[in-house]
């Protein structure tokens, strides 16, 4: 045999940003989430955080912000997961959804312009809101925007209504149905949220990503 | 449950050589196909196609199968053999591999008819059968380069390693396009480069982040120069035609063992298709 089957390649490889899944998290911290609801999810978010960081390409790529409402606050602008701290929260504002989805859509732009600028490849976004009530503030704004940048395919909206929640305003919300959370099953809904954010981290090109039916019999949501 | 990796594919590899050239390619089976057990989506094709005049030209494919297209890995294999077969008629009437720019519409064109011809066939979408495509068509004085979708056709030209066409991504990074696309014929791109080059290499979107620079927009220079320095060794001396290529394919089989090694499944968990074509010195 020739010679050359020894010789191994000493190739070096380009060091490129790895591609980012960028998720905000929209989360209501209205009064009426205080006791086992805030509780839940707080170990929820943690939850998160935890079976996020297991996955070796979620961990390089999935991004996470957390924006309360009300008032309206962002606790986390993006970080990668690992250094991602979710902060304890209290229940105590009003239900500023309109405001808040707006607040998620500007930070979300901003991200993306810094990708953009960086050279760095990024997915599809995705804002996931939790709520329990009913918008205290304008929302048909809100509304339109989602509707507008869903139609772009600008980012993924997902909707959750914990008992309590007004489901005939967060259907007009966005253009998925929104989910009722079952029960207070925080834990199993950010699991299956880390298990979606790692699918579509890992997606190739043209890939479609396959996401598991929450609301499954064993599943988190019900159909609202 | 069987397990479905034992039936697949890992790698193949085809080499060609002549007075002019040699060319090789390997594709090798991306660690997440194999984990999901589904087949490698890419291909390739390599051909020469001997002129009136004596001179001899190259032709070099690479086609990766759209993950989320149901027969996507025959699409592939379907429009890199197609192509050979398009270029090699539609080039008997043409004197430099340029002139192709004039007829690329009409090529891009038939090549998503015979996919038509084939879904129709299995009663199945042309978009089951998506994916991308890159063309280079080299004369020893001129090379052009046609492309939809991403993975890229990268020459060394004057000591350096320069990327033909940008990969075609969406705006997200899952994203690309097809020569299934409804308008494939209008997003077609191409390029055309005259000056002297000795080496291109075609590679699939699996390489791209490894042998790409994103942020200069630039060929990674020490990915292809170590592999290309091996690759020279293979010219003279010479003694006859038969080892020659014999050391042609058994280079190739190299490559696809490496593009199977942990170097670069580190990198990478998609399919990684290279493909070499270098002129005989």
């Amino acid at each position: 045999m020739s010679t050359f089957d020894q010789i191994p390649f000493e190739v070096e490889f380009a060091d490129n940003p790895e591609p980012r899944c960028p998720c905000v998290l929209l989360v209501d911290t209205s009064g009426s989430m205080a006791g086992d609801p805030i509780r839940e999810l707080n170990t929820g978010l943690r939850v998160l955080r935890e079976s996020l960081s297991v996955d070796e390409m979620a961990l390089k790529r999935v991004e996470l912000s957390l924006v309360t409402f009300g008032p309206i606050k962002v606790r986390t602008n993006f970080q990668p997961v690992d250094q991602w701290e979710p902060p304890t929260l209290e229940a105590i504002g009003d239900t500023p959804i309109g405001g808040a989805v707006e607040r998620a859509l500007e930070i979300l732009e901003q991200r993306k312009t810094m990708y953009r600028e960086n050279g760095i490849a990024y997915y599809r976004p995705w804002v996931f809101m939790i709520t329990d009530g009913s918008p205290t503030d304008v929302w048909e704004k809100a509304a339109e925007r989602i509707q507008a940048a869903e139609a772009a395919k600008q980012m993924v909206f997902f909707c959750v209504g914990v008992e309590g929640a007004d489901f005939e305003v967060l259907k007009k919300l966005g253009t998925r149905e929104p989910l009722k959370l079952r029960g207070l099953q925080f834990r199993e809904m950010f699991q299956w949220l880390s298990n979606s954010l790692c699918a579509v981290s890992q997606s190739q090109m043209g890939e479609a990503v396959p996401l598991t039916n929450p609301t499954a019999p064993n599943g988190w949501g019900v159909i609202a | 449950m069987s397990d479905a990796r034992l039936d697949l594919e890992t790698s193949f590899t085809h080499a060609i050589t002549s007075e002019r050239w040699i060319s090789l390619g390997a594709s090798a089976i991306g660690t997440s196909h194999l984990t999901k057990g589904i087949p490698n989506d890419d291909s390739f094709a390599i051909q020469t196609i001997p002129r009136e005049d004596g001179s001899e030209w190259l032709v070099m494919v690479v086609c990766d199968g759209a993950g989320s297209a149901k027969f996507g890995g025959i699409g592939a294999k379907s429009t890199a053999i197609n192509t050979i077969e398009l270029i090699q008629n539609h080039t008997t009437t043409i004197s430099s591999p340029n002139e192709l720019q004039a007829t690329i519409k009409e090529i891009v064109k038939r090549l998503k008819n015979q996919l038509v011809n084939e879904a129709t066939s299995q009663s199945a979408k042309i978009r089951d059968f998506a994916c991308t495509w890159v063309l280079a068509v080299w004369s020893m004085d001129e090379l052009f380069i046609a492309q939809i979708g991403d993975g890229a056709c990268v020459f060394h030209a004057a000591d350096e390693w320069n990327v033909g066409i940008w990969p075609m991504q969406g705006e997200y990074a899952n994203t690309t396009r097809f020569i299934t696309d409804e308008h494939a014929e209008q997003i077609v791109e191409t390029c055309t480069h005259l000056t002297a080059v000795d080496a291109i290499v075609l590679f699939s979107d699996g390489l791209q982040r490894l042998a790409l620079r994103w942020q200069e927009r630039d060929a990674m220079q020490g990915f292809f120069n170590p592999l290309y320095r091996s690759l020279s060794a293979l010219n003279p001396p010479i003694h006859s035609e038969t080892t020659h290529s014999d050391a042609a394919l058994s280079w190739a089989n190299q490559l696809a063992g490496w593009l199977n090694g942990t170097q670069v499944n580190s990198r990478t968990d998609d399919d990684k298709t290279m493909v070499w074509g270098v002129k005989r010195t």
